[in-house]
């Protein structure tokens, strides 16, 4: 386990994402496509965190507190994007269903509005 | 004098401008009189500071102010600031002295114009640019104020733009001027990529002047600039072949005409060869200034002998004038040239205030329908007259003096030197002077002697009975002097033209004036003018090489040469006579009529058409020119080239947007998928580019 | 865990599995028809993930990977496609599937290219504590005795004695974390916060039920 098989493993649930995405016609499919994005970069956040270390942890010698907080910050960065991305779920559905309430679809082909 | 002072003097008719312009106009209205006495209040206090600064020159020598950075980019270097030679400080004085006393005038001679307001306020436009232009120090400035005298002069020229005639002479004048402009420009840009391999800033006139002096540049290259400038010269000056502007910017007001046809705008030209006369030493274009400007004194006298306007004869005069201080310039007598510009402008500017006199008196400027005005205006026939013996070169008048250095300098020329220019320029100037005499008094005599002829009701009335269309610019006709604020200016005009030629530059010491003093005052100069200045580091070796120089300087000897030339009793008496005969004859002809105008008209019918019509020049240039050559050839060509090529590109161009935008609009068809896809494919564009080249 | 626990391989095994597993359930995610189905893998999917998480030493995001995404977005989500009649007869297929998948495969293909092909070691002037500290917020500095791997003097500093360093990976940094959030990373916590509240609050005002709507439909 090497910080490039991760990214690669990240990469790859990225891009599956990425696919969904682009290609899925229903909202709540495309939904959850984007929450694999959001998984994606998150596990490339710890991935950072956990084989990247400050000097000090990295040799096993006399280690800092900054050290430690620095050696966390990719931690509290993954908190802070699920936090994020679980806002961003609640009102993607809520809009979702003022979709289906207005046109009584939820297909996303079905709406050009931005056209006009 | 301290430099805020010497900026003021361009500073307060710029503040008259602009206050007339803006405030004045629109609070106290378009016809106020608060906007004359505001503007001849500021040129009265530029006067004053022109005259300490003409004291200043004369008792410590001339001041170079420092340059000031004026642009700085990388390549161009521009600095302005202000020098004050002895060549400044007379324009200075002259300029600021006609414009004050142009200005009095004006305040009765425009009285009651709906446009009272944007007169004034043009007029000190006019002044503070002219101010500026004689006292730039770079050239680039120099050409800023250049143009400035040429808008202004085209906005006063079309002051009255609703008189057709008056908008069209205006753009001649702005258009004719143009031509020559371009010239000096040419000579400008040349001048300033001369100036990118020569140590020292070229574009500032002290250290072009001592970068020439040190035989800094090369004769060819000193050829094509002065060439350049000449153009622009020749184009202000109203010198052959641009010369037809001039008669048509009669149209302005006539106050207009004394101000910038007199001491300003037209003796810019001559100002400019004179601000660069090293260059011209230094180039081989001296013969042809003299040439130009001994034909155009010959041809635009010829032209003013059956001229029937006043104002027009004035016009060909004053070209006729500018033509001899552009030969003075050609055969190198620098100092009789501003000489005979100095006092030229007096003179002339009175001449023109008393045409403006005579209108007043009688509402029209033609004077076939004038006569006998002597009786009434007395004050006007006697400073008219002074001035016309002064122009006609009379002893002792200044005109006389002036132009008699001129001719003097053109015999040594032509005897000493054996220099066939000099013959020329000597022939030319003693037929100029010949007719100057003639057609000066023969205006005198038709304007004022003989029968009163009915002034402008007989000219609107003659024109109705032969269905011309009724003459513009015709005013009432009340047959007496003017008030006291027009004829005071006349009579100061008339004193100067009286005393000024001898007073200023006596042959012999004269109390406390010494022998030429004039000459000596403007071509001996002491030597900081010449004090290199570094020119903003450029070159740091160019200084020691500067100082070992120094006493190779030869631009003193330049401009001195021909400065102190010796009274020839001959020339003098030859001129005299020739101009006391040009009296005669015009007495012969319209008083005592023992010639009569008429018989010699018809039995020269051929030549008196030609003279008539101006030699064919505004046929050549509207006629044959404008319309056949450039309308018919230059333009057709144009158009077609503009229709085929600039306009078909343009319209398959914007086809081909349009089709491109319809393209595009297709994009945006608002699927978000869409979108998202094109950004998802820019990334890993963007990717993979920093993949390939990056890092 | 100890080292030769991890240095066994086992963990390395338990990895590549799990990605596996992982990347399996998110390829039903995106491809299956059936919203619901997708629903459940995509629920896999998230546990796979968390399990990562474990893997790399991250209890706590791995923690929270369950909480929010497991017990709530996929929860959130099943709810939605079952409140939805349109979604259960199924989505419709997807479209510009060749596109997509180039494009997804040239994100791929870039970033393995570009993670096998970077030094990943920090530069030495970025692990200068201080430097790091700068980042992260205010400076202290004071050595931890990491006798026996545990750290010891923690006074002060928002480190829990919890907090193992183990051949340079740190283990239980859960109390860290907190200490971190709450002291250096207050800011943004508070900001995700606001974030959170002013989603819910959006979200309610979306479906909020419209009184007085004209029947004007559509009509902009």
């Amino acid at each position: 386990m090497t910080l490039e098989n991760v990214l690669l493993v990240s990469g790859i649930i990225f891009a599956i994402g990425l696919y969904g995405v682009l290609s899925r016609r229903s909202a709540i499919a495309l939904l959850m496509s984007l929450e694999l994005l959001f998984n994606a970069v998150v596990i490339a956040a710890v991935a950072f965190s956990r084989f990247t270390p400050p000097a000090g942890l990295a040799d096993g010698g006399v280690v800092t507190a900054n050290e430690v907080r620095a050696a966390l910050t990719g931690h509290v960065f993954a908190v802070f994007v699920i936090a994020v991305a679980a806002a961003e779920s609640a009102l993607a559905l809520a809009l979702i269903f003022a979709l289906y309430r207005a046109k009584q679809t939820v297909e996303i082909t079905d709406v050009s509005e931005m056209s006009k | 004098m301290s430099e805020p002072l010497a900026w003021l003097i361009i500073g307060l008719p710029v503040a008259a401008f602009l206050l007339n312009g803006t405030v004045i106009r629109a609070w106290l209205g378009s016809q106020t009189l608060v906007a004359g006495w505001l503007t001849i209040a500021a040129v009265a206090g530029s006067f004053v500071l022109s005259v300490l600064a003409l004291t200043d020159v004369a008792n410590n020598g001339e001041t170079l102010y420092e340059t000031h950075e004026w642009i700085s980019i990388v390549g161009l270097e521009l600095t302005f600031g202000i020098m004050l030679d002895q060549l400044t400080a007379i324009m200075l004085v002259v300029v600021s002295g006609v414009s004050l006393l142009v200005q009095f005038y004006s305040q009765q001679y425009m009285h009651g114009d709906r446009s009272y307001t944007r007169y004034y306020s043009f007029m000190a436009l006019f002044t503070a640019s002219m101010l500026g232009l004689v006292t730039s120090r770079n050239i680039i400035q120099l050409f800023v104020f250049w143009e400035l005298v040429g808008v202004s002069s085209y906005l006063l020229i079309g002051f009255w733009m609703e008189r057709p005639s008056a908008a069209a002479a205006a753009k001649k004048a702005f258009l004719m001027t143009r031509f020559g402009d371009f010239g000096f420009l040419l000579g400008i840009l040349y001048l300033f990529f001369v100036n990118q391999d020569t140590p020292g800033d070229l574009l500032d006139i002290p250290t072009l002047y001592e970068v020439i002096g040190a035989g800094g540049i090369a004769a060819s290259v000193a050829t094509w600039i002065a060439l350049g400038l000449f153009m622009g010269a020749v184009g202000k000056s109203a010198q052959f072949p641009l010369h037809t502007w001039l008669p048509d910017a009669m149209e302005g007001p006539t106050s207009v005409s004394a101000l910038i046809h007199s001491a300003t705008m037209v003796t810019a030209g001559v100002f400019l060869v004179a601000r660069f006369f090293p260059l011209f030493e230094a180039s081989n274009v001296s013969d042809l200034v003299a040439l130009i400007g001994a034909f155009t004194a010959v041809f635009a006298a010829s032209m003013g002998l059956v001229a029937k306007d006043i104002k027009r004869v004035l016009a060909y005069s004053t070209v006729s004038q500018l033509g001899y201080m552009v030969m003075a310039l050609g055969i190198g007598a620098y100092a009789p040239a501003i000489f005979h510009l100095f006092t030229h402008a007096f003179f002339k500017a009175g001449l023109f205030l008393g045409a403006g006199s005579v209108h007043h008196a009688s509402g029209t400027f033609n004077m076939t329908y004038m006569g006998g005005l002597r009786k009434n205006m007395k004050w006007t026939y006697w400073t008219m007259v002074i001035g016309s013996l002064s122009l006609a070169g009379l002893f002792p008048l200044s005109g006389f003096w002036s132009k008699d250095e001129i001719l003097t300098v053109a015999f040594e020329r032509g005897s000493d030197d054996g220099l066939a220019v000099g013959w020329i320029v000597l022939v030319a100037g003693l037929l100029a002077a010949l007719m100057t005499a003639f057609y000066m008094f023969r205006a005198i005599f038709m304007t004022f002697h003989g029968e009163y002829k009915g002034g402008a009701e007989a000219e609107a009335e003659d024109a109705r009975k032969n269905n011309l269309p009724e003459p513009v610019g015709l005013g009432h006709t009340h047959r007496q002097e003017s008030p006291w604020v027009m004829v005071a200016p006349l009579v100061i005009l008339a004193a100067l033209a009286i005393g000024v030629g001898f007073l200023v530059n006596p042959l012999p010491d004269v109390g406390p004036i010494k022998k030429h003093a004039f000459a000596t005052f403007v071509t001996v100069r002491n030597d900081n003018v010449f004090v290199y200045e570094g020119g903003h580091g450029k070159d740091e070796a160019h200084d020691d090489e500067a100082d070992t120089h120094a006493d190779e300087r030869q631009l003193p000897d330049a401009i001195h040469a021909g400065a102190e030339p010796e009274f020839s009793i001959p020339i003098a008496t030859i001129s005299s006579v020739l101009a006391a005969g040009g009296i005669l004859l015009a007495y012969a002809m319209y008083i005592s009529g023992v010639i009569s105008p008429a018989a010699m008209g018809r039995r020269f019918s051929a030549i008196y058409t030609v003279l008539f019509r101006k030699y064919y020049f505004d046929e050549l240039y509207e006629g044959e020119i404008t319309i056949k050559a450039f309308y018919g050839r230059v333009a057709k060509f144009l158009a077609w080239f503009d229709i085929t090529w600039i306009d078909n590109v343009n319209v398959q161009l914007s086809k081909l947007t349009g089709n491109f935008g319809r393209g595009l609009a297709n994009v945006q068809n608002g699927q978000t998928q869409a979108y998202a896809a094109v950004m998802a494919i820019g990334f890993v564009i963007v990717l993979f580019a920093f993949l390939v080249w990056g890092s | 865990m100890n080292e030769t626990f991890e240095a066994s391989g086992i963990v390395t095994f338990a990895f590549w599995v799990t990605s596996a597993i992982t990347i399996a359930a998110a390829v039903m995610v995106v491809t299956v028809r059936d919203v619901f189905k997708a629903a459940v893998f995509l629920a896999g999917s998230f546990i796979g993930v968390s399990a990562i998480f474990f893997l790399l030493n991250a209890e706590f995001v791995g923690v929270v990977q369950i909480l929010v995404y497991v017990g709530a977005v996929s929860i959130l989500i099943a709810f939605s496609v079952m409140m939805i009649t349109d979604v259960s007869r199924g989505s419709q297929p997807s479209r510009a599937r060749y596109a997509s998948v180039t494009v997804a495969a040239l994100v791929v293909a870039a970033i393995a290219i570009t993670a096998y092909n970077t030094d990943w070691t920090l530069n030495e002037d970025l692990t200068d504590p201080a430097a790091i500290a700068g980042l992260a917020g205010e400076f202290v500095e004071e050595e931890l005795e990491s006798g026996e791997g545990r750290i010891t003097s923690t006074d002060g500093l928002g480190i829990t004695p919890d907090t193992v360093v183990q051949t340079g990976v740190l283990h239980d940094s859960t109390g860290t974390i907190g200490g971190l959030l709450l002291r250096e990373f207050v800011l943004p916590f508070e900001t995700v916060g606001l974030v959170i509240v002013a989603a819910l609050i959006g979200g309610l005002a979306l479906m909020r039920p419209r009184r007085h709507e004209p029947d004007s439909r559509g009509g902009g």
